[in-house]
Parts: structure tokens; sequence; C-alpha cells
């Protein structure tokens, strides 16, 4: 799998975006289970000073609150020993606490009891020397902030959790009552927790793994089969098509996608073979002539005429060529480079007048009549002058081709719904109507059909390709031997 | 004397190609499609046909299909702008073939040749 590739970069990420996710739950998981533990045992350790508390202050209520009392009780209520001589009315009291202490396993904790000159003055017999120094230190740094806080010992691998709580039996005498309690059975549901989490979670992952594996694999495996297809298609082979079966929307969107783009390839290409083959055919023709000729009059001495017979012929037959090969730029410039060409609003009614006139000229020697509708009034267009001059030229130079003599031509031109129809109709030898539809289709099909009244060679495609940079629309309606009507259609200015 | 008939749809390859041929000597027919040539060779007994192929409403391929039943005897000698391997893809049993731009020379000699034994 390379580093570049999407099938990484999506295996990445996903792994990425699992891990995370997982590791962020699994410890927000373990905070708050170690936060509710600690919790707990912070409770229970509140409610045990406070019940101690309580005890040594009931035990003076009944004993006085001298010094000396005082000292008993504490000393009674933390380690059960002392004397005083009414003990016997605590009797209740210490039979209580004692089933408190059982309850609370207060035995199994850390008790010290610390006087205002910062010296234990009771300690449980369980605080080491060592413990009960760093009690003595802790209860200065906290007896006054956080009431609780986390001890670690090395030695004998103590967790305890202390409690400090002030105490005062006079108002001015501040004693701290310290009470820790080993965490132990809590550090190990953490530690199992842990330990739990760092196996749960890399198998979780492994799995992951294998699942994105084989999505991404299932994923990408048709866009392997359209490179594929691709690679396949070659000019020669324009037809193959890219197939899949079974794959998801996407996909099928792609190979659709893809598929349409060799479609519309495939019909360039076949529209260039149909170009260069009628262009390559339209300029041997005149070439061919022109060569035959000219050895035809250099094959032995010819007399003036024939020579001016051929030389006149080679001229025209340039002319012919030469009038290709402009043809031939103008539909490249209106196809390749349509945005040069610079539009204006101009009175198409003025333009076809001029066309009118030069029509009467044409049509003057092949004794054809030609009539016109224009309206009065301009009609204005958005559009280049010269390449409509040429759209309608083409349209009419067609038409007199076709019509014999002592016919009739017609241009009109109306406004309807916005746009103008102009139209030139004649009374020529007409379409042949299973040529209609081809005669804007294809390059030069319905051409060969010399009875049939088809502008030759690039003419209607010069028509057609000005008409798409205007915006405009040509329809053709025909009868055969009854006539013509080419109908432009063009959006107003 | 040799009859030759030139179908082709082009004015000037007509009288071009009479003009030589009538200086080698041959009797020249010409028509200008398929049609007119067809009156030609049922009306006249011809030694050789040169077909052009691209032609309106009937082309030389159709035509020589035509000919084959009805002329099989008559020689054809295809005469095209389009290249020689192109012209045996649409007519594939014509005696020869002429590439237009190939010249009046490599015609005259293909003619010769193809009225050589009729």
């Amino acid at each position: 799998m390379k580093v570049n590739s999407i099938r990484f970069k999506i295996f990445v990420i996903y792994i990425g975006i699992i891990s995370a996710c997982l590791i962020a739950y699994r410890s927000v998981v373990y905070i708050n289970l170690r936060h509710n533990l600690f919790k707990e045992v912070d409770a229970k350790l509140l409610i045990k000073a406070g019940q101690l508390s309580n005890t040594i202050k009931y035990y003076m209520n009944v004993l006085g609150d001298d010094e000396n009392s005082f000292n008993f009780s504490v000393r009674r209520a933390i380690l059960f020993e002392g004397e005083h001589r009414r003990q016997d009315q605590i009797k209740e009291l210490e039979f209580q606490w004692a089933i408190q202490v059982s309850k609370f396993e207060l035995d199994k904790d850390y008790i010290n009891f610390i006087n205002p000159q910062g010296q234990s003055f009771v300690a449980s017999d369980n605080l080491s020397a060592e413990l009960l120094n760093r009690f003595i230190t802790e209860s200065k740094a906290h007896v006054s902030k956080t009431p609780f806080e986390s001890l670690h010992f090395k030695e004998g691998n103590l967790n305890l959790r202390l409690i400090n709580i002030p105490f005062s039996y006079n108002s001015y005498q501040h004693y701290v009552l310290q009470i820790a309690t080993s965490v132990d059975p809590l550090i190990g549901i953490l530690r199992q927790q842990l330990v739990y989490n760092a196996i749960i979670i890399p198998i979780i992952i492994l799995i992951a793994l294998l699942g994105a594996w084989v999505i991404v694999k299932q994923i990408l495996t048709p866009v392997m089969e359209i490179a594929r297809a691709a690679k396949n298609i070659s000019l020669e082979n324009l037809g193959a098509r890219v197939k899949i079966g079974h794959a998801d929307e996407e996909m099928k969107y792609l190979a659709d996608a893809f598929n349409a783009m060799i479609e519309r390839l495939e019909e360039h290409f076949r529209y260039i073979t149909q170009f260069s083959a009628y262009v390559s055919h339209e300029l041997k023709t005149p070439l061919a002539i022109i060569k035959g000729e000219s050895e035809f009059a250099l094959r032995k001495e010819r007399e003036l005429n024939e020579y001016k017979r051929v030389i006149t012929v080679n001229l025209e037959e340039t002319e012919r060529m030469l009038q290709l090969v402009s043809d031939l730029l103008l539909l490249a410039k209106l196809d390749y480079k349509a945005e040069v060409i610079k539009f204006e609003k101009i009175d198409l009614i003025e333009l076809l007048n001029e066309i009118y006139e030069e029509t009467r000229l044409l049509a003057f020697s092949k004794d054809i009549q030609v009539d016109f509708i224009l309206p009065d009034q301009p009609v204005r267009v958005n559009g280049n002058k010269l390449h409509l001059r040429r759209l309608f030229l083409n349209l009419v130079d067609n038409a007199i081709k076709f019509t014999p003599p002592n016919g009739k031509i017609g241009i009109s031109a109306q406004v309807e719904y916005g746009q103008v129809i102009a139209a030139v109709s004649d009374t020529g030898v007409g379409i042949v109507e299973q040529d209609l539809p081809k005669l804007f289709k294809g390059f030069f099909t319905a051409e060969k059909e010399e009875q049939s009244e088809i502008m030759h060679g690039l003419g209607l495609k010069i028509v057609q390709h000005i008409l798409k940079i205007h915006h405009g629309n040509i329809t053709v309606k025909s009868e055969i031997n009854k006539g013509s009507s080419f109908i432009v259609t063009l959006p107003l200015a | 004397m040799k009859k030759i008939l030139v179908i082709d749809d082009e004015e000037r390859i007509r009288t071009l190609y009479s003009k030589l041929l009538e200086g080698e000597g041959f009797k020249v027919l010409k028509a200008a499609n398929a049609y007119d040539g067809n009156e030609v060779l049922k009306r006249e007994r011809i030694d050789l046909v040169l077909l052009d192929i691209r032609m309106p409403e009937v082309d030389g391929g159709i035509m020589f299909e035509a000919m084959q039943l009805f002329h099989k005897e008559t020689k054809v000698l295809v005469t095209s702008v389009y290249s020689l391997s192109e012209q045996r893809q649409v007519i594939n049993t014509a005696f020869n073939y002429h590439d237009k731009a190939e010249g009046n020379e490599v015609l005259l000699t293909k003619i010769k040749e193809a009225l050589k034994d009729a």
C-alpha cells in the first residue's frame, strides 16, 4: 500500500479516529471511576472523623470540659485506654462507639490527634514514627485548605487517604484530627481497569483495522476496474465502455461520467474522421484536375486557346480550393475563437435589404424573381454583421443554385415572441424528406443527393455555426419539386 | 477503336479525361451519374469503364454491383480521389484502381494495360 494512495489515507484517518475516540472514551470512564471511588472514600472519612469528634465531645459533655477530661476523652475514643474517675458514666456511650468503630472498621485506620503546638497528642498504635512525622507535616499544609489528600509511602507500600479536620474544645484551642484509611483496594480496581484498557483497546483497533481493510478494498475495487477499462480504451477501440455490475451509486456515477466522456470523444473523433475524409476529398479533386490539366497541356504543343482553357480551369479550381480553405478557417474560428467575435446591435432589416439587393443581382442572370416581405421598422439583434451577412448569403446562394430559371426566391422577416424569424425560400427542386433530419446532423451525408436541394460543402455547416454563436436556430421546410424554406430565428437585442 | 466510358460527377474530370483519351486515339463517352452511365452501357458495347466512387444518388460501388449483373464482361477501372486501399474496400473485384492524383501518365498506363488483350 503506497503512502500517497487514497487507500492508505482512508485507512490512517479511519484508524486514527477510531483510536482517538476509543482512548478518549476509556480515559473518561477511568477518570470518572477514579473520581467516584475517591469521593466514596472521602465521604466515609468525613463521617468517621465526624463520629470520632462527636464521640469525644459526648464524653466531655458527661465528664466535663477540663483538660484532664479532654485528654482522657481523646485517648479513650481513639485507643480505648486511660482512666477517669467518672468513666463509668460513659459506658453506654463507649458501647455505642465500639459498635461504630467496628462498623466503620476504624480499628484498621490510622488516627492521629495533633495539639495546637503541632505535636502528636494521641496516635493509633499502627502509626509508625515515620508515618507520624509525615502526618504532622501534612496537617500543617492542609488543615486550612482541602481537608483531603492522598499519601503514598514507598516503605511498606502504603497508599493512604488522609482527612484533616480541625477540632476545638475551647474556642481558642485548635487541635487537628487526622484519620487515614488504606486505598489499596481502590488502587487495585483502577489498576485492573488500566490493564483491561491496555488489552481491549488494541483488540478493538485490530478488529477495526481488519474491517477498514476490507471496506476500503471494497470501495476502491470499482475505481481500479474503471482504471483498467480506461487503460484498454484506445483510438482503435473507442467503442469500449467501462462495465460496472454491482458498484455503489458514486462509482456508478463515476463510471457513467467516464463512459459519457468516451462517448463524446468517440463522437468527436467520428466527426473529425468524417471531416478530414471530406476535406481531403474536396481538396484532392481540384488538385487532381489541376495536375491532370497541366500534364495534359504539357504533353505536346497545343493551340493558344487550349492553353487558355487549361489555365482558366486551373485558376477556377485554385479558387475552389481557396474558398474551401477559407471556409475551413472560418469554421475553426467560429468553433474555437467565438469569444473574439465582436457583437453589436445591428438592424437586421437593413442587413436583409442589402442581401436582397445582392440576391437580385445574382438571380438576374438566371431569370429568377426575388420577392421580399420585410417590416418597415428596424429590428435590432445582437450580432456580428459580417457573419450574419455570410449566413444569409449562404442561404441565398443555395436557393439560387437549386432554383430553375424563371423561379422565385423570397426573403422575409417578422418579429414574434421576442425573436425575429427570417426566412429564405425558393421554388427549387426541394429536399427528399428522409434527408431533412440528416441535413443538420452529419457533416456531409445529405450532400450526396444532387437532385436534392442541399447546400454544397461547408455552407450549411457555416450557417449552423454562425447561428450557434448568435444563440439562434434554423429549421427547414421542403417539398420535392416545389421548393424549400430555410427559417432562421434570432433573439431580439 | 476502343470505347471508354467515363462515369464521373465532376464535369472537369470528364472533360479532362475525354480530351486526354481522345488524344490517345480512344473513343470516349461521358456520363455524369450512374443512371446515364447505365443508359450508355445498354446502348453501346463499351471496352472499359472509368468509374468514380463518390457520386450523388448512386455511388460507384452500387453502379459496379449493377454492372456485375448486366455487364460483367465490361472491364472497370475505378478512378477516385480515395487512396487505392480505400477504393478496394468499396469495390473489391474491379480490373484495376486509379487514384486521380497519380496523374495522366499512370492513368494511361493502366488504361492501356486493361485494353491490351481486349
